[in-house]
C-alpha cells in the first residue's frame, strides 16, 4: 500500500493545489470565471475585428458601392488633413490643460478639507455632486447657466460692469468654457483621491515630523508629498484616460462647433462614422486614438512609477476610486 | 469518537514547498492531543488535511484504522474551531450552533434538543440569541466549540482556539477546553504556536518544525527528554540555554574549556564527551537550573561548569529574577529566587552542576545525554518528604 | 480624524487665537465659495423647473419664480421624460442584473484562486479603461449585423460589457476581504459548495453587491454615446431624450429642468447617503495598510 502511494507521489506533486479546492478544483474556478471571460471576449473580440477589418477598407455604409482593402489608405488620409490636427489639439487641450488643472485645484481642496476639523463629511459630498450627475445634464445645465441672454452668470456679470462674452458660442471662448465644465465637472474626482492619500498618513507621521522641528511647508515637502505621490498618480492616469472620452458636454454645449473648433478626437470619430458613414476613417481614427492613448499611459506610469511609489496603494486604490461616477 | 493514524503524510504547494515532510502519528481514541510548533512548521496543514481541507499529496489518514483522506469532511463527521473570525457573522449564535445540523438535514425537534443541550453544557444558553459581535471574545469562542460539538464529532480539531484572547481568559478557557475534553472524550487535536498552552491542556503533543516532525511524546517526556537543541529550546516555560563549547587541549591531557571565547571549566561528563578529536559541543540547562554567583561566592563543591561573565540584563519577574549574563559572544539566562537583586554590568560567574546539563551533539543538533535530575527535583523530593 | 487635523494644523498655543481662528475661518470661507461654484449650476436648473413658460427667457432673469409652477413635470413627463424614465430603468436594471450574475462567480474565482492583483484582473480592468468611442464602431456594425440595432438587449448587451469589468474588479476586492475560515467553516459543518455559497458567502459579500450594482445602475443611468449611437426611435433611453429635446425642439428649459431633476434626484439622494459609506471605507481600507 504505501508503496503504491510513494509511486504515486511525484506526480501528484507537479500539480499546484489550489487552496481550498471547494468549487471542485481547477475545472471549477474556469466553470466560474468561465461564462463572464466569455462574454467579455466575444463582446470585445468580435466589435474588435470588425474595427480592425473598417480601418483598413473603404467602408462606407451609405454608399452602396463595394468595398476594398485600403491598406494604410485611411490613416494616411486622415493624417494629411488639418482637421485630424486640430482634434488632436482639442484632446490635447483636455490632457494635458485641463487635467494638470484638475489636478493642481483638487490638490488644493484635498488640503483645505483635510485641514478642517468640522463639516469635512458634508463639504465633501456636497462637492462630490458634479461627478454624479449624467454628463447630458451637465451640458444643459451649463448650457443654461451660460446663456447669453436669460442665463444668470451673465446678467450677474453685467450687473457688476462687465462684458462677459458669449461663452460657448463665441469662437475664442467655446474651447475655454468646455475645459471649465470638465474641470468642474472632474475635479472632484482628484479631490476624493487625494484626501483619501491625506487620510491614509498616520497621524505619528505628522507628529514626528513636529517633533524633529519640522516646519508645515516642509513637512509637506519632504513627508506628505512623497506619501501622496501614488494616490496622486492613480489620479493623474484615471484622468488622463478619461480625458480622451471627453464627448457628451461637446455634443450637448457646441456640437464640435462653432464650425468644427471644439471637435475633440471622439468627437471627430464619431461625426464621420455616424455622421457620414465613412467607418473606414472613423475605425482608422478610433486606432489611432486607442494607441495614443496606451503609450500616453504607459508614460505616465513609467515616470511616476519610478519614483519607488509604494505598490500596494498603488494597486489597491482603483478599486474604490472607480467609485467616480 | 475514533483513534486517528496519519501515515506517512506529505503536503507539497506547489513544486517547491514541501509543507510536512512524512509525518507519522498515532492519535488514540479519546486522546487530547496537540501539534506544536513555530509558525510556518506545517502543524495548520496537519490540522487541515485532518479535517479535509487539503488533500494530502502522499500519505494517508485513517480514522479507525479506515482511509479517509478521500472523503469530505462531512463524511468525516469531524469539527473545527478557528483561531479567529469563528462565527457567522450575519448569524445568531443559535443559527450558528444549529448550522451543521441544519446542513445535514436533521429534524427540527432534534435540533433544538441538540441546541439546548450544548448550550448548557457550554454555559451559553443565555447567548443563543446574539450575534457575533455582540459578544466578547470568549463569549464567540464558546459559541464556537458549541458549534463544534452539536454535530458529536469524531475528531475535534482546534486551531489556535484561544491565542488572541486576553491573558487571563486564556488561562481559564485553558481549563474549561481540558475539563469539556475529559468529560465527553472526543478525541481532539489542538494546533497552537504556545508551548505552555500544549503543555497544559494536552495528554500527548507532537512538536513540529519546518514540516519535520520533531518528536511525539507527552509533556512530561519532551520537557526533560528532548531529541535535539531545537525542542529543547523551543519547549517549556523558559527557553532552554543552549551554549556551544569548545575544547582546547593545553598542559598536557587536561582538557580546558571555552565558552564564547572565555575560559571555562567543564565537568567530568564534557571533558569525556570532548575525549576523541571533537572540539566543539552544545551544552543544555534550563533557566531554572542555573546558578548565578557573585564574584566574593564560592563554587559549590559538586562537579559542574563555570564560566565568568557579567550581568547583560535583569528582568523582574515577582517572585524571582531572569538574569542574562553575557560571557564573550554568548549570552545565558538563569532564574533565580528574588533574593539578592542584580545589577546591569555585575561580574557573575555562572555555574551549572553536572546531572542538569544537556549535551548536544554539534554538528546533528541530536541530544547526546539527558540530564539525569530536574532543577525542581528538590521540591518533589520536599513534598514526598513530608508526605 | 481630529488628532490629526490638530497635529497638522494647529499651530503652537500661542498663536491659536489670532492665526488658528483667521485660518479657519478663512479655510470655511473658501470651502464655502466653492460648495457655491460647485452647485450654482444645478440649483439654477432646479429653480428654472418651477418656472413657468413666460419667465423662461426674462431678461435678466428672475432669481426666484413670482409664480411657481408645477406644470413642467407633467410636460416633461408626457414629452419624453417618462419614456426616457422606463427606458433607462429596463436598460440600466437588466445590465446591471446580468453585470452581477456573471461577475460574482468570476470575482469569486479571482479572489479565491488567484494572486491579488494578478494579470487577468488587471487585463479585465484595462478593458474598462476604452475609450467608448473605440467599441462603440464596432458594436454598432454587429449589431447591425445581428439585428441587435435600436433594441434593449442589443444596449443591455453593450452597457454589460462597459460594466462587467468594473463590477468583477469591485466584487472581488471585497470578497478578498472576507476570512477564508467562513468558508471553511461551512465546509467542515457539512455544507456542500453550492449550499456554502448561498448561506454564507452572498449574505457576506451583500454590502459589496450593493455597491457594485448601485455604481453599474448609475453608468448606465448616465451613459450617453452608446445610446445615441446604438439605438434609434425605438429604445430612447433618459440622457437621449433629454439630448433630443434639447437640440431638436425649442429649448423649454423648465420641462428639461423638470425631467432632469426627476432623472437625477432619486440618484443624487442615493448617492448622498452612499457617501458616507463609501468615502469611510475607501479611507479606512486605504489607511489601514
Amino acid at each position: 500500500m504505501q508503496d503504491v502511494m510513494k509511486g504515486q507521489g511525484p506526480a501528484h506533486r507537479r500539480r499546484v493545489m489550489p487552496r481550498a479546492d471547494g468549487g471542485g478544483g481547477e475545472r471549477g474556478t474556469w466553470l466560474l470565471l468561465g461564462p463572464a471571460l466569455l462574454f467579455l471576449t466575444v463582446f470585445a473580440v468580435w466589435p474588435f475585428c470588425y474595427l480592425i477589418y473598417a480601418s483598413f477598407t473603404s467602408y462606407q455604409m451609405a454608399i452602396p458601392v463595394p468595398i476594398h482593402w485600403v491598406g494604410l489608405g485611411n490613416f494616411e488620409a486622415l493624417v494629411s488633413t488639418a482637421r485630424f490636427w486640430h482634434s488632436l489639439g482639442v484632446t490635447a487641450a483636455f490632457a494635458l490643460v485641463s487635467v494638470p488643472l484638475q489636478l493642481l485645484i483638487g490638490l488644493g481642496i484635498a488640503l483645505l478639507l483635510n485641514g478642517i476639523s468640522r463639516g469635512r463629511e458634508l463639504y465633501a459630498s456636497l462637492l462630490l455632486t458634479p461627478m454624479m450627475l449624467a454628463p447630458i445634464v451637465v451640458g444643459f445645465a451649463w448650457e443654461l447657466f451660460l446663456n447669453p441672454i436669460y442665463g444668470p452668470l451673465n446678467a450677474l456679470l453685467k450687473a457688476i460692469g462687465l462684458s462677459p462674452p458669449a461663452w460657448a458660442q463665441s469662437p475664442a471662448w467655446a474651447l475655454p468654457t468646455l475645459v471649465i465644465v470638465d474641470i468642474w465637472q472632474w475635479t472632484p474626482l482628484v479631490m476624493v483621491i487625494l484626501l483619501a492619500g491625506l487620510r491614509s498618513i498616520p497621524t505619528r507621521v505628522y507628529e514626528a515630523a513636529k517633533v524633529d522641528g519640522s516646519s508645515a511647508i516642509q513637512t509637506f515637502l519632504n513627508v506628505v508629498a512623497p506619501m501622496l505621490l501614488p494616490y496622486f498618480a492613480v489620479a493623474f492616469v484615471l484622468r488622463f484616460i478619461d480625458s480622451f472620452k471627453v464627448f457628451d458636454i461637446i455634443y450637448i454645449l457646441t456640437r464640435g462647433g462653432p464650425g468644427t473648433i471644439t471637435q475633440n478626437l471622439a468627437y471627430y470619430t464619431y461625426d464621420l462614422g455616424f455622421g457620414r458613414f465613412q467607418f473606414g476613417r472613423s475605425g482608422a481614427l478610433s486606432i489611432i486614438q486607442l494607441l495614443l492613448l496606451t503609450f500616453g499611459t504607459m508614460l505616465i506610469i513609467k515616470v511616476l512609477a519610478k519614483r519607488n511609489a509604494p505598490p500596494s496603494a498603488q494597486t489597491a486604490l482603483p478599486a474604490k476610486v472607480t467609485e467616480r461616477v | 469518537m475514533a483513534s486517528i493514524t496519519l501515515d506517512h503524510l506529505n503536503k507539497w504547494f506547489g513544486p517547491s514547498v514541501h509543507a510536512v515532510q512524512d509525518v507519522n502519528i498515532h492519535i488514540e481514541d479519546g486522546e487530547f492531543f496537540g501539534l506544536l510548533g513555530p509558525s510556518g512548521s506545517g502543524k495548520t496543514s496537519v490540522l487541515r488535511m485532518l479535517v479535509g481541507l487539503e488533500r494530502p499529496t502522499e500519505g494517508q489518514i485513517l480514522f479507525d484504522g479506515v482511509p479517509v483522506q478521500d472523503k469530505t469532511p462531512q463524511e468525516r463527521n469531524v469539527a473545527m474551531v478557528f483561531e479567529q473570525n469563528a462565527l457567522y457573522p450575519h448569524m445568531t449564535a443559535r443559527q450558528n450552533i444549529s448550522y451543521p445540523l441544519r446542513v445535514r438535514k436533521a429534524s427540527r425537534e432534534s435540533i433544538a434538543h441538540k441546541v439546548a443541550e450544548v448550550a448548557a453544557l457550554l454555559n451559553i444558553g443565555a447567548l443563543l440569541d446574539r450575534r457575533a459581535s455582540q459578544m466578547s471574545g470568549g463569549q464567540q469562542q464558546r459559541v464556537a466549540i458549541a458549534r463544534a460539538l452539536v454535530r458529536d464529532p469524531n475528531l475535534l480539531c482546534l486551531d489556535e482556539p484561544i491565542a488572541h484572547l486576553d491573558t487571563l481568559l486564556r488561562a481559564r478557557l485553558r481549563g474549561e477546553l481540558k475539563r469539556l475534553q475529559r468529560a465527553l472524550g472526543t478525541t481532539s487535536v489542538i494546533v497552537t504556536h504556545d508551548p505552555i498552552e500544549a503543555m497544559t491542556m494536552t495528554d500527548r503533543l507532537a512538536v513540529m518544525r519546518d514540516g519535520v516532525l520533531q518528536q511525539v511524546g507527552s509533556a512530561d517526556e519532551i520537557h526533560n527528554r528532548p531529541v535535539n537543541a531545537f525542542v529543547a529550546q523551543f519547549f517549556g516555560l523558559h527557553s532552554m540555554n543552549v551554549l556551544t563549547v569548545e575544547s582546547c587541549v593545553d598542559q598536557g591531557s587536561h582538557i580546558a574549556g571555552r565558552l564564547g571565547g572565555e575560559p571555562a571549566r567543564l565537568p567530568q561528563t564534557v571533558e569525556r564527551f570532548f575525549g576523541g578529536s571533537r572540539r566543539t559541543a552544545s551544552i543544555g540547562a534550563r533557566p531554572s537550573g542555573v546558578i548565578a554567583l557573585r564574584a566574593n561566592e564560592p563554587i559549590p563543591p559538586v562537579d559542574g561548569f563555570t564560566a565568568a561573565g557579567h550581568v547583560y540584563v535583569t528582568e523582574q519577574l515577582g517572585d524571582a529574577q531572569l538574569v542574562t549574563v553575557q560571557i564573550g559572544d554568548q549570552s545565558i539566562q538563569c532564574l533565580t529566587p528574588d533574593l539578592y537583586p542584580f545589577e546591569i554590568d555585575e561580574p557573575v560567574r555562572i555555574f551549572i552542576p553536572d546531572d542538569i546539563l544537556f549535551l548536544f551533539d554539534n554538528d546533528t543538533h541530536v541530544t547526546s545525554r539527558f540530564a539525569s535530575r530536574s532543577p525542581l527535583d528538590e521540591v518533589k523530593a520536599a513534598r514526598v518528604s513530608a508526605a | 480624524m481630529s488628532a490629526l487635523t490638530q497635529t497638522l494644523h494647529v499651530p503652537p498655543k500661542a498663536k491659536i487665537r489670532t492665526e488658528g481662528l483667521v485660518g479657519v475661518v478663512l479655510r470655511h470661507a473658501v470651502l464655502i465659495a466653492l460648495v457655491i461654484f460647485c452647485l450654482a449650476p444645478i440649483v439654477w436648473l432646479l429653480i428654472t423647473a418651477f418656472k413657468p413658460y413666460g419667465e423662461l427667457f426674462s431678461s435678466p432673469p428672475t432669481l426666484f419664480p413670482i409664480h411657481p409652477t408645477l406644470v413642467n413635470f407633467a410636460a416633461g413627463w408626457s414629452v419624453g421624460g417618462g419614456r426616457g424614465i422606463r427606458d433607462s430603468l429596463i436598460v440600466a436594471t437588466s445590465s446591471t442584473v446580468l453585470c452581477l450574475i456573471l461577475g460574482f462567480p468570476a470575482a469569486y474565482a479571482l479572489a479565491r484562486r488567484f494572486a491579488a492583483h494578478g494579470q487577468l484582473s488587471f487585463t479585465i480592468l484595462s478593458l474598462r479603461m476604452l475609450p467608448p468611442i473605440v467599441p462603440v464602431i464596432g458594436f454598432y456594425l454587429m449589431f447591425q449585423k445581428l439585428g441587435l440595432y435600436d433594441s434593449y438587449i442589443g444596449l443591455i448587451i453593450a452597457y454589460t460589457f462597459m460594466n462587467l469589468p468594473l463590477v468583477i474588479w469591485l466584487l472581488a476586492e471585497f470578497i478578498r476581504q472576507i476570512p477564508r475560515s467562513y468558508e471553511d467553516a461551512a465546509r467542515i459543518d457539512g455544507a456542500p459548495w453550492f449550499r456554502m455559497f448561498c448561506d454564507i458567502l452572498l449574505p457576506l459579500s451583500a454590502p459589496g453587491i450593493m455597491t457594485a450594482a448601485i455604481l453599474s445602475m448609475m453608468f448606465a443611468w448616465n451613459e450617453f454615446l452608446f445610446s445615441l449611437v446604438l439605438t434609434g426611435d425605438n429604445v430612447i433611453t433618459l440622457p437621449k431624450a433629454l439630448a433630443d429635446f434639447f437640440l431638436f425642439q425649442e429649448p423649454n428649459w423648465g420641462q428639461l429642468g423638470a425631467i432632469g431633476i426627476v432623472a437625477m434626484g432619486p440618484l443624487l439622494i442615493l448617492c448622498y447617503l452612499m457617501q458616507r459609506y463609501l468615502i469611510r471605507s475607501f479611507t479606512a481600507e486605504l489607511g489601514g495598510r
